[in-house]
């Protein structure tokens, strides 16, 4: 028993069955592709289609109610396959041609290279449906190689021994190959030619597919497939319904930030994400941080839908090709969000310290801070000598004792502009002394300095807030040999250029716990 | 080279000279001249005629009609074009001319044997 179906054949209704539809579409079909080149190739067709359509009408005379495979199988035999065709059409201009032994030679090249062709990338590589594990990828890859499934089975094992690795490779391959699937892809895969005879047995193979025997280990390898799909589908949904929060939250961001006036304060707005600063001083660090983090938010929310719908049969799945556009405009929008992301961040953090400016009514010295800096400068006996472009004079929070409330001297610009300079005096006898601080540094330029005698200058170590020989970035900075011979010594920090000599590269620094100690007495003369 | 693919070359050589022939004195629809190359023997597959008769119609040699059918849909009807005609007068000529130097050949060839 066989399905049947009609079809409309050059305006004429016919009874078929369903492989001989089948088989007559691939036919055409490959007609046309082959055809498709050549001047006036679609008129060949249908001309031909209008002949079968005669032929089947024969057979209708013949009182044969439907068509099956076989009538369709004789009927290509008596108008023939594509390649036979086109081939004798070609056949006869290329023995006009080779008249002399250029052509000949040419023609013998040509020959070599479609002998190489034929062996080498005659196949396509597609994931193997008639002989899988989980997937198919390395059946698929046996028959492109023309190898053993199990050998590439047993490689795919190794590789996950190494950390995973394999398992990577495999989800990578799952997802970049597509599998075969139609008469013509499963041809290509086999490295066939793609011909109404062949495509008819792959069409028969299919109706009559053997009925696999049970296998423990294919079984077991199925429940398993089953298992990872089911677990697949679910990561996939979460990472996709996750992706989707994120994209909403970022629309509603750009566009009531796009939309509300840069004073305002409702939440999403420029000014409530503290991206006023960013917006007014760099908007194209801003616009390409967007389009790249929506590119990077909606390709997988893309790609995992398509996925689930081509799964479920609804649509086609990607060609190869298309997997790799999108694969690669993710990986170039994450590239290209990432850095923003933290260079927008840092804008974002040195506008809210200066933002609250405006609230930080306490005067120290000529300069306007918050209560705690100034109190901290007062504690410490701190002059502030210079202090421009500083989003704050103190800090705390990354001691390297861990010790939240531990205060700092700290001063920073994201654009490495801050310029500082803390000064304390301290009147001593003369002698001997050495300086001791804790300090950190994000860039070259802050110096630790010591004006007795002469002024000494000792470089902040760069550890940025990373390692350091205390943590958090900190090192102990000594200055020995202070000859002094006044009866008071300055010492201090600073990141001006005209003071230190020495260009300020630190977005910030931080330094503490300065200690005067005195050595020993000035050699007798 | 086997004596059915040195038949296939010279059939094929005169396939478009028959067609020709065909149609010199009365419009036919491809299946026609599908019959009779059959009767001739001179096609193996039906397909290949299709590209044959398209490419003499865009080449000019052949123009076509749709005719109505009484069994069936509309069918196309080729004739020779004026081009056509000139053109079958070509080939009737080295045709002729071909044909007499067969002859030839073949009755000359036994006496040149003798003559040795």
């Amino acid at each position: 028993m066989k399905k049947n179906i009609t079809i409309n054949l050059c305006g004429r209704l016919f009874q078929i069955d369903e492989d001989a539809y089948e088989l007559l579409q691939q036919y055409i079909d490959s007609l046309r592709s082959s055809f498709g080149k050549q001047e006036g190739g679609d008129e060949i067709v249908d001309d031909i289609e209008a002949r079968v359509a005669e032929l089947f009408d024969e057979l209708r005379q013949q009182g044969i109610e439907a068509i099956t495979i076989e009538h369709v199988k004789d009927i290509i035999t008596r108008i023939g396959k594509p390649e036979e065709l086109t081939g004798e059409e070609e056949k006869k201009s290329e023995e006009g041609k080779s008249t002399n032994w250029e052509e000949q030679a040419r023609s013998a090249g040509q020959k070599i290279y479609n002998n190489v062709r034929e062996r080498t990338a005659g196949k396509k590589l597609y994931r193997n449906p008639k002989d899988k594990m989980l997937a198919g990828v390395m059946s698929g890859l046996a028959v492109y190689t023309n190898t053993d499934p199990v050998i590439w089975r047993l490689l795919i094992i190794l590789f996950t021994m190494c950390y995973g690795v394999g398992i990577f490779i495999y989800i990578v391959l799952a997802l970049v190959l597509p599998e075969a699937k139609t008469p013509e892809q499963l041809l290509q895969m086999e490295g066939k030619d793609v011909t109404p005879q062949n495509l008819a047995d792959v069409v028969v193979e299919k109706e009559k597919q053997p009925i696999q025997r049970p296998n423990l280990v294919r079984m077991f390898f199925s429940f398993l497939l089953k298992i990872c799909f089911a677990f697949f589908v679910i990561i996939a949904l979460i990472v996709c319904i996750g992706l989707f929060i994120g994209f909403l939250f970022a629309l509603i961001a750009t566009v009531s930030a796009l939309i509300l006036p840069l004073n305002s304060t409702v939440p999403f707005s420029l000014e409530a994400m503290g991206l006023t600063g960013v917006w007014l001083n760099n908007p194209t660090i801003l616009g390409i941080f967007v389009a790249a983090l929506f590119l990077a938010l909606l390709i997988p929310i893309y790609g995992t839908i398509h996925m689930l719908l081509s799964l479920s049969g609804k649509i086609r799945p990607m060609g190869i090709i298309q997997r790799i556009v999108w694969i690669f405009l993710w990986v170039v929008a994450v590239c290209t969000a990432a850095p923003l992301a933290f260079t927008i961040a840092d804008y974002h953090n040195q506008y809210i310290f200066n933002r609250h400016d405006s609230d930080w009514q306490t005067i120290y010295q000529g300069t306007k801070m918050s209560t705690e800096d100034a109190d901290f400068l007062r504690q410490g006996d701190w002059n502030l000598i210079k202090a421009e472009n500083c989003a704050h004079y103190t800090a705390n929070g990354e001691h390297f004792t861990g010790d939240w409330d531990k205060r700092y001297l700290d001063a920073w610009n994201n654009d490495c502009k801050e310029v500082f300079q803390a000064e304390r005096k301290e009147n001593v006898e003369p002698g001997i002394y050495k300086l001791a601080c804790n300090a950190r540094a994000e860039g070259p330029g802050p110096c630790i300095y010591v004006v007795g005698v002469k002024k000494i200058l000792q470089q902040i170590p760069v550890n940025g807030n990373e390692g350091g020989a205390l943590g958090n970035g900190w090192n102990t900075v000594m200055i020995d040999s202070i000859i002094v011979t006044g009866d008071s010594v300055a010492y201090g920090v600073s990141t001006d250029v005209g003071f230190t000599g020495k260009p300020c590269r630190a977005k910030w620094f931080s330094a503490t716990d300065f200690k005067l100690s005195r050595v020993g007495d000035l050699p007798k003369k | 080279m086997n004596i059915e693919n040195a038949k296939s070359q010279m059939r094929k050589g005169m396939l478009e000279y028959c067609v020709l022939l065909l149609l010199e004195h009365r419009p036919s629809y491809a299946s026609d001249i599908i019959q009779q190359l059959k009767n001739a023997e001179l096609l193996v597959v039906e397909g290949t005629l299709y590209p044959l008769l398209t490419r003499l119609k865009n080449d000019g040699l052949l123009q076509y009609e749709w005719q109505e059918s009484t069994q069936g849909p509309p069918r196309k009807y080729y004739a020779l074009s004026k081009e056509g005609e000139k053109f079958l007068e070509g080939l009737d000529a080295a045709w002729t001319e071909l044909s007499n130097t067969i002859n030839y050949l073949k009755n000359v060839t036994p006496k040149l044997l003798e003559s040795k």
